[in-house]
């Protein structure tokens, strides 16, 4: 019934000589057997690659049900978290929390937020800021870089900048992230000519992940 | 392309710093496609170099999260990925071929009926699947699916499967004889594949 299976696949990878493909292909002309056999060929392997489509299509669609679905849960658990009923605390308790809360809400603040909200930079020297304070690791000796980082939480951009200097110069790994923080140091100290240079120099070197990031920030500036 | 920072970001609890590892890595994607550009046929584009570099990508998330990726050394990263962009490619070029000899075989075969009063191509694929998914054992299916739908291999299947390559083929073969029997003793297809041959008499 299914005789010509390998004959056919053997045609489709491309793994017959020339004659055997014109061997073959003289006989699908001619032998109704064959072409019935090749019909229901490309009618199976269209079949698997349309069973396979339809399955990855509901597998997504499955996805983002289940997304909807777990944020409806979750609202339905913040809803309900707000019906029970909490047993009362005496007023002064209550205060004393809600001023605990309010600090540790500015603490977090203080050292999450970048400082100056307008800056183009703010979200890249953000993400830079978080990854060098998780590398830091066992290691309490703090790099130059990470030095820099400290003065510039603290906004003291005059101290930070000649760290991100010596960065610069010592060490190439680290260089694009160093230039990248003294740019946002300068506009931060209102040196906007400068820290459009930092960035310029920065669209010069093969970073491209910093190119990329400097460049769009130029288009901008 | 530093290996290590972007393992660390892409193992990180954070999901944004996971975000940002990916980030990192679909910026080096010319740099990891450069080395297999000689492998590369010449009518690819941007857009299939682009599909086969986030396949890559793709594959390479799925197996870090299966734990089948190892860091080995500083250049683990660039190595694995290179295998895998290889791999695509090969996939790749396979399944070109064979949908150039799909349409060549497709000319040789009778017209297709503009309209069969039956059913219509899209209906027989529905009814194909229908009969994958009821008639068709898992592995089979996956065998089937790994070699028509990804363009893999029967070498590639078996050292996926860990089972000999001659296994491999005799599987795929006879899964897809077991699919074309079904498709052939199914009334309404075996009807189908009966209307378009009598348009070649």
């Amino acid at each position: 019934m299914t005789k010509y299976t390998d004959r056919i696949e053997q045609f489709l990878d491309g793994e017959m000589t020339a004659e055997q493909e014109a061997a073959f292909k003289a006989q699908v002309k001619t032998d109704r057997d064959l072409a019935r056999e090749v019909e229901a060929h490309l009618l199976a392997t269209e079949g698997i690659q349309y069973f396979q489509e339809t399955k990855e299509i509901k597998a997504e669609k499955s996805k983002v049900s289940t997304s909807s679905a777990t944020e409806k849960l979750s609202r339905a658990a913040i809803e309900n978290q707000k019906i029970i009923k909490k047993p009362k605390r005496s007023d002064n308790i209550r205060r004393l929390l809600a001023i605990a809360a309010s600090f540790l809400l500015l603490i977090l603040a203080y050292f999450m937020i970048p400082k100056s909200p307008h800056s183009p930079m703010a979200e890249t020297t953000t993400q830079i800021i978080k990854f060098e304070s998780g590398t830091r690791g066992e290691n309490t000796t703090k790099t130059p870089l990470q030095q820099g980082i400290e003065y510039f939480g603290k906004e003291e951009y005059e101290n930070a900048i000649p760290l991100f200097d010596q960065t610069i110069r010592e060490n190439p790994n680290r260089r694009a992230e160093a230039q990248f923080l003294k740019a946002d140091a300068l506009h931060r100290m209102d040196k906007k000519p400068e820290a459009k240079a930092v960035l310029q120099s920065i669209t010069k070197t093969d970073n491209e992940q910093y190119y990329n990031k400097a460049q769009s920030i130029l288009e901008k500036y | 392309m530093d290996n290590k920072k972007i393992y660390d970001l892409l193992c990180s609890s954070d999901p944004h710093l996971v975000q940002i590892g990916w980030s990192i890595l679909n910026d080096h994607e010319t740099y990891l496609i450069q080395k297999h550009y000689k492998d590369i046929p010449g009518d690819f584009n941007g857009t299939d170099k682009s599909a086969i570099f986030n396949n890559a990508l793709k594959t390479f998330d799925k197996n870090l999260k299966e734990g089948k990726f190892e860091f080995i050394d500083e250049k683990s990263i660039e190595k694995y990925l290179r295998l895998l962009i290889d791999g695509e490619i090969k996939n790749e070029v396979r399944k070109r071929t064979r949908r150039k000899k799909r349409e060549e075989l497709c000319d040789l075969l009778p017209e297709q009926p503009k309209a069969s009063p039956e059913m219509s191509r899209e209906e027989a694929l529905k009814e194909v699947s229908k009969v994958i998914g009821e008639k068709i054992g898992k592995n089979c299916q996956q065998v089937l699916i790994d070699k028509h739908y990804w363009g893999e291999s029967y070498q590639e299947i078996a050292k996926k499967m860990s089972i000999t390559f001659g296994s491999v083929r005799n599987k795929g073969s006879n899964c897809l004889n077991k699919l074309k029997e079904e498709i052939l003793k199914d009334p309404k297809l075996g009807k189908y594949i009966k209307e378009l041959i009598r348009q070649a008499a």
